[in-house]
This record gives structure tokens, sequence and C-alpha cells, in this order.
């Protein structure tokens, strides 16, 4: 890696190509008013000055000064945490914000009355407490903040799902949120957003020296500086400034890892030049995408589109200037390895087993009484619960599979299957075929759905070729999956009602599973796993990094493509099932660890019946549960795995000090 | 017009649970599922009402015309209908829309699927929803009511042109606040517009819509609209009224100066011959 000195004249022509987008935008209609008109309150009548100064030169100013807080709130959470990944999505505050409104729509409106953005304010911040709660534990390692982070993002996110599922009439208002909209009718949002950043920004500049030497990482410690009271502060400014934006604006989550990420790629390396750099990349950015969108006349969420054009930028920058990306430390748990594994490995069959036989013969009544059934009835029946129990088992096998798969070979405790992209190139294939197809069978569905899957894959080894380390993999796939959420945020924010059907195959819903495929699918995860068994040898090497495993003689790039490519073999096949927003793939291998089966063997055939008994389970309650309200199986894995998680990492740790 | 009779009669057959999984249900009256609201609005004006709707909860929020008669099962969200509820209820046909095509092989394992494509054809949803309805009443043996019911709407509507005639003059526009920056404004494409053209009365919204008949907009674009008289339905967010009156874009709208703001009650936007009705008579309501 050549270290590139930093120069002026890149970030110069980023603010200069969103000066000139403005010029031209908004130029034409202040010289028509005159100067005048833009810079004093119009006379109520006149209808142009009226919407330059109420509407557009708020919005311009909202622009800035939103993008300048994420960008300011990347640059600070990737100090802190020292990982380029980290933004303030990674660490749950924009959906905590999200449920906090989807909450309030429905069940709270006089909250909503009394402030918007106040209440989602509070959801950003309790989504925070949350990580802080947990990440005080661990004091404030990287590693568990951002893994934290992400599960109680997830979580919020499956929650606002199933929502906007169930009341898709009243929520509606959501999607335009989620696809950040900058419209504005007056000044009242710039003003009270503008002191609370400023004083954001004042603090951030107190607390430079201390937030250089974090970058230190634990040895900092010796030098006197109180590692998490710094961390914790820095932090919590990153999460107030993002919640303060999300608010007003909605989500415009790219920018916060994009605007760092192009700062130090265009050569901004010290801190302080980054804290600057960044915040006005990301101001500009937000103006050239916010004003190019009301060019084209098209009413487009700014914030979905942001993430459109920021990441293919991102990606170019990256791969052009071989942008540092700091190897993640891994921090290992340490856990203490099952005295009687088999002993543990038969608990959790037999608890798979059980379950699945609940969720075979017990179930609701017309009325909504609670009943087992059995003989003719349940021969009846059986077509609307064994497939899908078969098939969800399936997807949870293949998916921790997977899972397990990444996190051995990138040494990555937060590598998972929806951090490849695959799940969102499925997604993305799926839309395709929503929009192309006038009426899709599920035959349609499937084939664009492992379309996408394969585009993304074929790109991401074409692009990941020359790639060094794991984790740059891991960034294209970040990115990627990131630029086809945004696509889709782009046609759900539009209105369109075919969208929905999308939200609900996303959320997870096994409902259209015949019994072709659950065998089908049952098929694949007993391939993958024999396949994964076959391998284990050369991936225990892996595990003990990659310089151990050329000196067994692995041809490491071969075979880092090969586990490539059958991990996302096994993600596609199990997101067409169960849907990309499950998080079984990253929680499964966790979980076999924490219960004690570390080993090769042992922790794989332990996160495999884990995923599948998440699954069951997941399949089981959302059929039931909330009858006749069915719930999507791969957001109910998502809500009972988080809890079960969280309890697992806490045990363990407490088992740890002990 | 159906009797209230015959629908109260229905409405006790259904709402006796022991009738839905005794064998001689099937020898009754035709049992039909709705997989859609449009479609159950016009089951229900033709005396025979759904055993089993979609999301029948919110109905009454969201249709509100005419009211859903008591004891129709709730099946789910229309994302994932509840298939064993749909097999228990033994339904003799389910009756739904394209966008359910996909899980058509499913539903048919329960009962002969028929689907009624009305919206996004490229054209204007009035004329399917009357194809909708005659075949509504052709499968159900109602194919009078079926009739009676166009008549009666065509009759409704005739009567509303004559009450909006001082409507006639000034441009209309109908919205629903999303949030106090962003709504949804109907156009062509949708039943609403197909209501204005008859009622010879005048859409102030100068832009295409999507195949739907809306189109997502900002506040600022309503400057878009001039002078006109504009409608927005329920439901308002909470916090959109309060928002609006603090702001000057809004306040210098020329509808807003002149006064020309009017609630309305929601009315389905998806809906059939009801909806058509029902929108016409609240604007013949706001006329006066």
């Amino acid at each position: 890696m050549n270290p590139s000195r930093y120069s002026p004249w890149l970030s110069a022509l980023v603010v200069a190509i969103a000066l000139a987008a403005t010029a031209l935008n908004l130029g034409p209609m202040i010289a028509n008013l005159g100067l005048r008109a833009a810079l004093s309150p119009p006379s109520p009548g006149a209808g142009q000055a009226v919407l330059l100064y109420y509407s557009l030169l708020p919005r311009l100013a909202m622009a800035c000064l939103c993008g300048f807080a994420l960008g300011l709130a990347g640059t600070l959470s990737q100090q802190v945490l020292r990982n380029p990944l980290a933004s303030p999505s990674t660490l749950g505050i924009e959906s905590g914000a999200q449920l906090a409104l989807a909450i309030a729509t429905l069940w709270s409106p006089a909250l909503i009355g009394w402030s918007r953005d106040g209440t989602t304010a509070l959801g950003g911040f309790a989504a925070m407490g949350i990580v802080f709660t947990v990440a005080w534990r661990f004091k404030f390692q990287p590693v568990a903040v951002i893994l934290t982070g992400l599960v109680v993002g997830l979580y919020c996110t499956a929650i606002v799902t199933l929502l906007m599922l169930m009341n898709d009439h009243y929520l509606s208002g959501l999607f335009i949120w989620g696809g950040g909209s900058l419209n504005q009718n007056d000044w009242r949002q710039a003003a009270s957003l503008l002191p609370k950043i400023a004083a954001c920004s004042f603090l951030v500049l107190l607390m430079v020296r201390q937030l250089n030497i974090l970058a230190l990482g634990d040895a900092a410690q010796n030098l006197g500086v109180r590692l998490h009271f710094v961390r914790a502060l820095g932090l919590f400014i990153a999460v107030a400034l993002t919640a303060f934006t999300v608010s007003s604006v909605g989500i415009i989550g790219f920018l916060g890892l994009a605007a760092p990420a192009i700062a130090r790629a265009i050569g901004a390396r010290r801190l302080q030049s980054r804290l600057v750099i960044a915040p006005i990349i990301g101001a500009a950015l937000l103006v050239i995408v916010d004003q190019a969108l009301q060019m084209t006349a098209a009413s487009l969420p700014a914030g979905a589109i942001t993430a459109l054009v920021g990441v293919p930028v991102l990606l170019v920058v990256m791969l052009r200037r071989g942008a540092s990306l700091q190897a993640m430390p891994s921090h290992r748990q340490v856990v203490p390895a099952a005295k009687h594994p088999l002993l543990r490995i038969s608990i959790l069959i037999i608890a798979l087993f059980a379950v699945a036989i609940l969720a075979i013969v017990a179930g609701r009544g017309v009325d909504g009484s609670w009943t087992t059934q059995a003989g003719a009835m349940l021969e009846l029946l059986l077509p609307w619960r064994l497939p899908r129990l078969i098939a969800a088992v399936s997807a949870g096998i293949m998916l921790a599979l997977a899972g397990s798969l990444l996190q051995r070979l990138t040494a990555n405790p937060m590598a998972s299957p929806e951090v490849l992209g695959v799940s969102a190139g499925t997604a993305f294939g799926l839309l395709c075929v929503l929009f192309l197809v006038a009426e899709p069978t599920y035959g349609d569905r499937l084939a664009g759905g492992v379309a996408g899957a394969a585009a993304v894959l074929l790109v991401l080894f074409a692009m990941g070729r020359g790639s060094r380390s794991g984790n740059r993999f891991l960034v294209l796939g970040v990115s990627l999956g990131a630029f086809l959420t945004a696509l889709i945020s782009v046609v759900l924010a539009s209105g369109d009602p075919r969208a929905l059907s999308l939200v609900s195959w996303m959320a997870g819903s096994t409902y259209a599973v015949g019994s072709t495929l659950a065998w089908t699918s049952s098929a694949f995860a007993l391939a993958g796993f024999t396949a994964v068994m076959l391998l284990l040898r050369p991936l225990q090497q892996f595990t003990l990094g990659e310089a151990s495993a050329h000196s067994h003689g692995v041809d490491i790039r071969k075979f880092r493509a090969l586990i490539m490519g059958l991990a996302a073999m096994l993600t596609a096949v199990a997101t067409l099932i169960v849907g990309p927003l499950s998080f079984v793939g990253l929680m499964a291998p966790h979980m076999a660890q924490r219960f004690g089966l570390i080993r090769g063997p042992q922790h794989l055939v332990g996160a495999a019946l884990f995923g599948g008994l998440l699954m069951a389970t997941a399949d089981f309650l959302g059929r039931t549960i909330y009858f006749p309200w069915q719930l999507p199986t791969g957001l109910m894995a998502t809500l009972l795995g988080g809890p079960v998680f969280a309890l697992l990492l806490v045990r363990s740790r407490r088992r740890a000090l002990a | 017009m159906y009797s209230i009779d015959r629908r109260s009669f229905f409405v006790g057959a259904i709402a006796s649970a022991g009738a839905l999984l005794a064998p001689q249900a099937n020898a009754g009256p035709i049992r039909i599922v709705s997989l859609d609201y449009g479609l159950a609005q016009t089951l229900i004006e033709l005396g025979v009402p759904p055993v089993g709707l979609v999301d029948a909860p919110a109905w009454a929020d969201w249709t509100i015309e005419p009211p859903l008669p008591a004891g129709v099962a709730n099946i789910g969200s229309s994302h994932e209908v509840n298939m064993e509820l749909l097999q228990l209820l033994k339904p003799d046909l389910i009756v739904s829309t394209p966008y359910l095509e996909w899980v058509r092989s499913q539903l048919e394992q329960i009962a002969p699927v028929k689907s009624f494509p009305i919206h996004a054809l490229g054209t204007s949803p009035y004329k399917p929803i009357v194809a909708a309805t005659r075949e509504l009443g052709r499968i159900t043996g109602r194919a009078a009511g079926a009739e009676a019911l166009i008549e009666r709407t065509d009759a409704l509507l005739l009567a509303a042109k004559e009450a909006t005639r001082n409507l006639a003059g000034t441009g209309l526009a109908v919205v629903s606040f999303l949030d106090a920056r962003n709504l949804r404004i109907y156009g062509p494409g949708g039943i609403f517009q197909d209501v204005f053209d008859r009622l010879e009365l005048r859409n102030a919204w100068p832009k295409p819509t999507n195949e739907w008949g809306f189109s997502d907009i900002g506040l600022a674009d309503l400057a878009l609209l001039g002078d006109c008289k504009l409608f927005y339905m329920d439901p308002v967010p909470s916090d959109v009224l309060a928002t609006l009156s603090g702001s000057p874009l809004w306040q210098s709208m020329p509808f807003v100066r002149s006064g020309n703001v009017h609630r309305m009650a929601s009315v389905l936007m998806f809906g059939t011959l009801p909806s058509a009705t029902r929108f016409a008579r609240l604007l013949a309501e706001a006329s006066l």
C-alpha cells in the first residue's frame, strides 16, 4: 500500500461540482427573481419567490447540514471502533429511529403530534442505549460494539417490516421516510437542526487529542487515557448527530459510511483532516444528489438515491487508491469447550425433533383456539404445515453452514451470508421479475432470484480476484448489498403496490413453499453439509491463520474461491426460501460456540442444528402465535434469535470472567 | 336494492360457527373468500358477502361502505394469507387480483380461483370494474343483481353530477397526506379520476400519474395546482395539520389563501362501484 499524500484538489472538486449543480438548478430562478428574493421573506402571494425562499433554499440548507452531520458521525464512529465498516447504520440507530416512528404512527399518534423529531430521536437513543449497555460489559471493544449494533439494527428493522406487512394501509409514510426525503416547507427544521449539529461539532473539536490516541488501540490504556470514557463519549456524539439528522429527514444511511471512506481514500489520513474533509464531502455529495434529483423532476427519495450514487463512488475510490482497510482485530471470546460435546449435540437434536413434531400437529381452529390435529384433519392440513417446516429448517441449516464457512475463512466474527450481498442480489433479481413479468408465477420468481444471486457472485469474484485480504472481500459484499437494498427502497418509496409483495418475501414468508421446493432445499442442505464436512481439515488450518494454512500446503487462492462459492450457493438457495433479512447465518455459529461446541466438526454440527432449531421454532410461532395473521418465518427467526444471542453473549462473558 | 332480510340471513348463517365445519355447509349459498377489498365490496352489494376476507379489521377505517357484515373471518394479510384457516373455511370459490397470481397454485389446492384484473391495465379502471361486477354476478347467480348495481351506480353518479354543478367551474384536487412534507395526489388511472370524468369535473393536477392513478409528491409541488378546491382524505397523520398551519409555503398556496381546503372521509382508492358512488356522494356533500 503506497502512502498517498492528501491533495486538497480532489475534495475541492467535489465541492465545486456541488456548487455547479446548485447553480444549475437554482440559478435561473434566482436570476429571474433577483437576489433579494432569495435573502428576504417574500410576500405571501408571490408564488415563485415563496417556493424559492420557503422550500428550495431550506432544502439546500438541510442537504448541507445533514450531509455534514452524517460525514462527521461516520468519521467519529470509524475512529472510535477502528473499523472502516463502522457507520451510524452499523450501530442500529437509524433502524431504532424508524421503529419508534412506526410504533408511534400505529399506536400513539399523539406522540407524533407532540413531536415527530422527538419521537424518532427517542428511538435512536433507545437503540443506542441497548447497544451501549451490552458494549459496556465488553469495555467498548470495537468488535463487540459493531456486533451488538448490527444485531439491534436488524432486530428493529425486522419489527418495522412486520408492522408494515400487517398495516400496509397505515404506514405508507414510513416508506417515504425510509427513503430519506429532503422536502422542506419552511426554515423551522433547518433552524432547529443547526444549533444541535454545531454543538456536537464543538464537542468533537474539544476531544480531538483523545480521539487520536484511540487509534493506538488497547495500548492507549497505558498512556493514561480513560479508554471507555472516550469511546463512549465519541459514540454518543456520533449517535446524537445521526439521530438528529434521521429524525428530521429520514434514512440517508450510506453517506455516513461513504463520506469518511472517500475522505480517507483521497488521502486524508490524519484524524484532524478527516474530521474536516469527511463532513464537507458528505454535505457536497448530498447536495449534488438532491439538486440533480430536483432537476430531473422525478419524485425520488434523496436518501436512497444517495446510496445508489455513493456506493459506486466508494467502490471505485477504494479499488483505485487501494484504501487502507485495517483488518479488524479478532477478539475471540474465550469460552471453555464443553466436556461432553456429544451430549450437547444430542440435546440439540432432541430439541429440533420436539419442535418439529409440535409444528406439525399443533395449531389453531377457526375460532382461534389452540388445538392439536390428528387423523384425517391432520392429513388435510399437512400440505400447509410440512413443506414450509422442511424448507425453513433446511434454510436454517444452509445459512448456519454458510455463516460458519465465512467466519472461519475471514477470521472475522461479523462475516455472515448477508454480508456477502448475495441475499440482496436475490432480492434484486426478484424485483426485476416483479416488474418485467405481468403475473409472475413462483417459478418466475425463483428464476429471477437465482439469476440475481449469480450476478452478484460473478461481480464479487471478478472484483475480488486481485484482493489480498478477506476483509476487502467483505467490504465489496457489503457495498454491493447496500447498493441493491437502496435500489429496492427507491421502488418501495415510489408507493408501487407490487413492491409490497417484495417486502413480504424479504420478511422471509414461506407460505408459497410447495413440497417440491421443500424437498429440493432439504437435498441442498444435505449436500452442503456433506461438502462442508469434507472440507473440514483445510478449513481448520484456515482458522489458525492464512500463513499456517499455506505452510500446510493449502492452495489459498483456489481454496478461498471454493469456500466462497459454496457459502454463496448455500446462501442463495436459503435466501430464496426465508428472505434476506434473517440473520441466522450470523447467529447460529456464535450460538454453537457459546454453547461450548467449539472444535471443528462439533462446531459445524452445532451451528447447523442451531440454525435448524431457530427456523423450526420460528416456523411454528410465526404460524400460530398471532393467529390468523401469519408472521413470516425469516423475521420470526430474527426476533427469536436476538434475545437468545444476547443471553448467550452475556452468559459466556460471565463464565469467562469467573 | 338488496333486502335487509336476506343480508341478515347470510350473516346469521355465517356467524354460527358450527355451520362452518359441518359437511352440509356446502349445500348452502356459494361460499366465497375474497383476497381483495374491492371485490368484497361488490360481493356484499350483490348480497353474497364473503365468508373470509384479508385484513378484515381495517375495513372500517379504509373502505367503510358498504359496512362489513359481522362474522366475516379475517384470513390475515394479503401478503400472507392464512392457508390453514382458508382450508378450514371450505370455500367454493376464491376471488383475487393478479397480484396474488404467484400463490395461485397453492390457492387452487383449496378451491377454484378467479382473478379479476382491474388496475394497472393502462386504461381507466371503470370499465374493468363494471366487467368484474357482471362476472361476479354471473358466478354467484345474481346477474340481475349485478345489472341493478351498475344501473344504481349510474343513477347515483348522475344525481351527483347534478349536485356538483357549482364545482364544475373550478379545478379539483384530491390528496392524502403521508406526512407534513409528502403527499399522494390522485389522477388518471384511478377511480377518483373516473368519477371526475363522469361528473364532468376538472382535476387540477396537471401532470400524469402512475398506472394506479396516483403520484407521490412534495408539498411544494402543490403550487402547480394554482387556484382550486383541495380535498385531503382521511386518515391524516396527527402532526400534519399543526405543522402546516405554521408553514409559510402552505399558507401561500392559492387554495389555502382562498379558503378552499376541505377534509374528506376515506374512500378506498382501489375500490369498485361502491367506492365510486361513495366518492361522488362525498363530493356532492362538500359542494353544498
